[in-house]
């Protein structure tokens, strides 16, 4: 507070010639006010005979003497104060002459910093297009008068204020300025725009003049010229004049555009030999088009790390070359988990590029990912254990898919074996069954994947039990039961899970066995088996199905049949943070010839892996991008801390902690996450995720100035912010003039006011009367 | 008042100007001395005026025995009948009469006594009875009534010697002012004291509760007593022309106030205005002479004046 005094007085001082007779002046007020007081005790006395008339006079009137008496005080006190300001040399801006007679206020100037992550890029090979734009903050700051109001925010995600109030204390915002450092994350500048027009409209300082600077590098992740401003923005801001920052030279920047491995969710046992796969992309920007060599890293992050590296030949005008598949072995250090079967740990996965030419950012140039591997996943299937297995021509449907999940036991067996209970397959997977009277209660816990044979015997607290399972995370597959018996379960189905399919009651017989479409796209779950996806469909044909109808949402079909308009047999939809999958056919070779064809095996194993490796959580924490605040699942409701464990390489020295905070039944973190880089849960270090950078962040190219021209013509009265004199558009319209004769002028009338007055509240007119 | 063997009031420009005039009476007064004044009673006296036939029931003793022996008819003499006037002169000798706005000149008191000595000489020139009563709270000096030569000199003696009073209508009696028995008592205390109807000249600044004045004229007036009212006012108090700031000390000892006159003078006027426009409203309805004075100005043309305008109304309505 005092330091913000000094400033205000010291720029006070500065706007005289002659400060000291500006004090004088002052000073010299208090002439009228000692005679006004001394007059009060030196008059001469007078006898007076007529002094009731004197006193009825006095008496009726002394209120409107007191005020004509102070009035005529304060105009004689005004004289002396203008005439001390004439005299000491007031110097004032133009700017600011509007608002001198409205005590004192001027401009209203905000700056608008873009700090995302192509502010990084160099410019000229010296400096950065961030501190360039920062030494263009600091000239308009430097340039503005004393009676000018500043604020700056920043524009890179999340949208914030460094200065949010407009104020006089330049120093103070120009120190905020300068310490002020670029961030990883994409601009947000329309969002900052907008929110600044808010403020702007609703600021108490309408009547001034209003400027808005914007000092970007107008990357493509900042504006986007093909479209037009938003009508709100220019309603706004109507009357904001916008300071631009000349569009600057770009140079070309070759990235990393992603990092994604095949599957979210790996079954590896503890062995040598486990691998992952990822696939990784490279994208560039230039115009140039000129080939060249990028040499690319990935490593798997722990222990004992594994590094493997690539390269990629550019050819002429390739922009954005095809993903490269890498299969790095899975380190098995210190990741024993004890005799828990579905435990789980993380492994990060880390690839960068080494070296490329045409290349200017280098905090893009690295990607990080994480990658949950379970030892095994548990099935339980849901059935009624007093069906008899025996009796039958066709295998039960519990047979078919213990078939389907474990069929090395299968091979070995045969049918005739009956069903596996407690067993784990070769590929990790491990089954149960569960009977389905008490599908309710804790049994599922531990379980990954929840199939129901019987949907038909399950009682209403079992189809809340199966929805807090899915919405848990848990994988449940419903099956049809096979039988002709009216399906009265459906509807409770789709109201417990909230679905808004229909279903029908009787099973339709389709006569002949029609096929099923091949011009389905691949379920993205299922995304393992596009290559054969066509071949697999055209041996089956379904005989009997329940109808099923999916309103509008294409993505939820898996298999449907052949027709002008597919009709769906097989869905799956996201509920909290797990899956549901319905098939509409029951597992009977009645029903369908589909668990007899090559199609059911792939099917049942990539249904429980795919699925749950894109289930709500591991979906959403591999798309993480700095400048998210994250919000985590159930399972790291012990999680208290993130822990930066490894950062991109030009990232921050210093440990990054981050904490967390209850949200339902997950976490999610008190802040926004501003720093890419893999972090370790704390206190519960095995839980990891992976942050990084929006790639689209690091477009290097920057749009022509008459593009930019005709985005901001839209808006209204603009000025270009030139780099050679940054603070000269502010500095040009902020020209000092002397008030020392306009001043006098004043005083002059003035003082032709207090002759009048001093007159009409004496009545001297009436004198002569 | 600055000689005490030859009195001041007796200003000889103002004497010789009035001397000129004869002193006419609106109203027959009652009286019987001879004098310049008509009567309307006829009936004994020195002066025959005419004859008139008998009438029964007139008195016999007026019969004219000579023109009943001459003709043998019964004719009644018929006489002028010569009348006294009562003048009472009413001074107002309290503090606020002191006042005058040029240094050495004459102050309200001054001229007010100056025109009573001139009114007094008038009328002892005409051998009628003249009472002198000087006032301020109440009475404060009384003459007998009496038409003697010697008493003009006996009046300038008592209008020279008396002395303000400060206190005056005011000091403690501002309640008694408000409530308006000052006036009121001394017109009744002079009333009293008539018994015939009488001229009673009221010489006074007049700075007093209007209403007391007027009640103190109404009992006078409902007593058929002819009163002249002489307003005696300073000319400053009139125009009220300061500019400086002044601290107003009340010559009746009322306090003080600081004032810029410049800034009251348009009020204080008003009230000022209102004052003398009420009294004089209150005259015209009693019938009685008003007066305004300057004591700045001379005392014969405003003396000569009033004289005057009582010839031409005497003349009219004889």
């Amino acid at each position: 507070m005092e330091v913000h005094a000094q400033t205000v007085l010291a720029q006070w001082s500065a706007a005289f010639s002659n400060p000291a007779l500006m004090w004088g002046g002052l000073a010299a007020v208090s002439v009228p006010l000692l005679i006004h007081l001394l007059s009060r005790f030196r008059r001469r006395p007078m006898g007076w005979g007529a002094m009731q008339f004197l006193v009825e006079a006095f008496r009726r009137h002394h209120h409107r003497l007191r005020l004509e008496q102070l009035l005529l005080l304060l105009v004689r006190c005004l004289i002396l104060v203008i005439l001390g300001l004439a005299l000491s040399g007031l110097n004032v801006e133009v700017g600011a002459l509007p608002t001198v007679a409205t005590l004192g206020t001027g401009r209203t100037v905000v700056l608008v910093i873009d700090d995302s992550l192509s502010s990084r890029i160099p410019v000229a090979g010296q400096t950065t297009r961030f501190e360039r734009l920062k030494a263009a903050a600091v000239s308009l700051i430097q340039s503005l008068g004393s009676s000018d109001r500043v604020a700056v925010w920043r524009a890179a995600r999340p949208v914030e204020a460094v200065v949010e109030t407009p104020t006089l204390d330049h120093i103070s915002v120009q120190e905020r300025v300068e310490q002020m450092q670029p961030r990883f994350s994409r601009s947000d500048l329309q969002a900052a725009l907008q929110q600044l027009a808010g403020v702007l409209s609703q600021s108490n300082h309408r009547g001034q003049e209003r400027y808005l600077a914007v000092l970007s590098d107008l990357a493509p992740d900042a504006l986007d010229p093909s479209r037009r401003p938003r009508p709100e923005l220019v309603t706004r801001t109507t009357g904001v004049v916008w300071l631009v920052a000349r569009p600057m030279n770009w140079s070309p920047n070759v990235q990393l555009m992603s990092l994604k491995p095949l599957r979210n969710l790996l079954l590896a046992e503890d062995r040598v030999g486990s691998t992952v796969s990822v696939q990784l992309s490279l994208r560039r920007f230039s115009d140039a088009a000129t080939p060249g060599v990028t040499n690319i890293e990935l490593s798997t992050l722990g222990a004992e790390p594994v590094v493997v590296t690539r390269q990629h030949e550019w050819s002429r005008g390739e922009r954005v070359a095809l993903p490269q598949h890498v299969t790095l072995p899975i380190p098995f250090g210190d990741t024993s988990d004890g005799e828990d079967p579905s435990s789980s740990w993380f492994l990060p996965v880390r690839a960068r590029i080494l070296s490329s030419e045409d290349d200017s950012l280098e905090a893009d140039n690295e990607q990080f990912i994480v990658v949950e591997l379970r030892k095994r996943l548990v099935v339980a299937l849901i059935d009624d254990p007093s069906s008899s297995l025996s009796g039958r021509r066709a295998p039960h449907p519990r047979q078919w898919l213990s078939i389907a999940i474990h069929p090395d036991v299968g091979s070995r067996d045969g049918l005739s074996a009956g069903p596996r209970t407690n067993s784990t397959s070769e590929y990790g997977i491990q089954s149960m069954e569960l009977p389905v009277v008490s599908v309710g209660g804790e049994q599922l816990v531990g379980a990954d994947v929840a199939m129901l044979l019987r949907p038909d015997l399950v009682n209403h607290e079992g189809w809340s039990g199966l929805r807090q399972f899915v919405e848990r995370g848990g994988l449940l597959a419903v099956f049809v039961p096979p039988s002709q018996a009216p399906a009265a379960w459906t509807g409770t189905f789709l109201e417990t899970m909230g679905l808004d399919w229909q279903l029908g009651l009787e099973p339709i017989d389709e006569d002949p066995p029609r096929t099923l479409a091949a011009d389905v796209p691949v379920p993205a779950a299922l995304d393992r088996l596009a290559a054969d996806w066509r071949g697999l469909l055209l041996p089956v044909t379904i005989a009997r199905r329940l109808d099923l109808k999916i309103p509008g949402q294409k993505q939820d079909l898996w298999l449907g049949l052949s027709g002008p308009q597919p009709t769906p047999v097989m869905a799956s939809t996201r509920r909290g943070e797990g899956t549901i999958v319905f098939l509409a056919i029951a597992i009977d070779p009645a029903w369908s010839n589909l668990p007899t064809k090559p199609l059911w095996l792939p099917l049942v194993h990539e249904m429980i892996r795919g699925v749950l490796g894109r289930a709500g959580e591991p979906s959403r924490l591999a798309k993480l991008r700095v400048g998210d605040e994250v919000h985590l699942g159930h399972r790291w409701s012990s999680v208290r801390k993130l822990v930066q464990a490894h950062a991109v390489t030009p990232g921050p020295t210093e440990d990054v902690v981050i904490d967390m905070a209850r949200s339902g039944s997950g976490m999610e973190t008190k802040t926004v996450v501003v720093a890419p880089g893999v972090y370790v849960g704390q206190p519960h270090k095995n839980l990891k995720l992976a942050i990084n950078i929006d790639p689209d962040a690091g477009d290097s190219r920057i749009p022509e100035e008459a593009v930019v021209s005709d985005w901001f013509n839209r808006l209204g009265a603009w000025h270009w912010i030139e780099w050679a004199a940054p603070g000269a558009v502010l500095a040009r319209e902020n020209r000092l003039i002397n008030l020392t004769w306009p001043l006098l002028w004043l005083m002059l009338a003035f003082v032709l006011i207090e002759t009048c007055m001093a007159r009409w509240f004496s009545h001297g007119s009436r004198l002569s009367s | 008042m600055s000689d005490t063997s030859t009195p001041s009031h007796l200003d000889a420009n103002a004497l010789i100007t009035v001397e000129s005039l004869e002193l006419r009476a609106r109203l027959i007064i009652e009286g019987f001395m001879i004098g310049m004044h008509r009567s309307p009673y006829h009936g004994v006296s020195v002066e025959f005026a005419q004859h008139r036939q008998y009438a029964a029931g007139d008195d016999l003793r007026h019969l004219d025995w000579k023109v009943f022996a001459r003709t043998d008819k019964l004719y009644l003499k018929q006489y002028q009948k010569e009348t006294n006037l009562n003048l009472v002169l009413v001074i107002d000798a309290s503090g606020s009469m002191g006042y005058t706005s040029l240094p050495g000149g004459w102050r309200k008191y001054d001229y007010a006594a100056s025109l009573a000595a001139a009114l007094a000489y008038l009328a002892l020139g005409q051998r009628d009875r003249v009472n002198l009563v000087l006032f301020a709270d109440g009475i404060v000096s009384e003459m007998q009534q009496s038409s003697a030569g010697d008493h003009w000199r006996a009046i300038l003696n008592a209008l020279h010697v008396q002395s303000l009073v400060v206190s005056g209508r005011n000091g403690e009696r501002v309640g008694d002012r408000e409530g308006g028995t000052n006036l009121s008592r001394l017109f009744d205390q002079i009333a009293a004291k008539q018994s015939k109807r009488s001229l009673i000249v009221l010489i006074s600044d007049l700075f007093d509760d209007s209403a007391a004045l007027e009640r103190g004229l109404a009992r006078l007036y409902h007593q058929r007593h002819d009163v002249v009212i002489f307003q005696v006012v300073d000319h400053a108090e009139k125009t009220f022309e300061f500019r400086a700031p002044l601290r107003f000390m009340d010559l009746e000892g009322d306090g003080n106030i600081n004032v810029d006159p410049a800034a009251l003078r348009s009020a204080y006027l008003a009230t000022f205005e209102r004052h003398c426009e009420r009294v004089a409203n209150m005259a015209r309805r009693f019938r009685f002479d008003h007066q305004v004075l300057d004591s700045s100005e001379p005392l014969g043309p405003g003396l000569a004046h009033f004289l005057a305008r009582r010839s031409a109304q005497f003349t009219r309505s004889g």
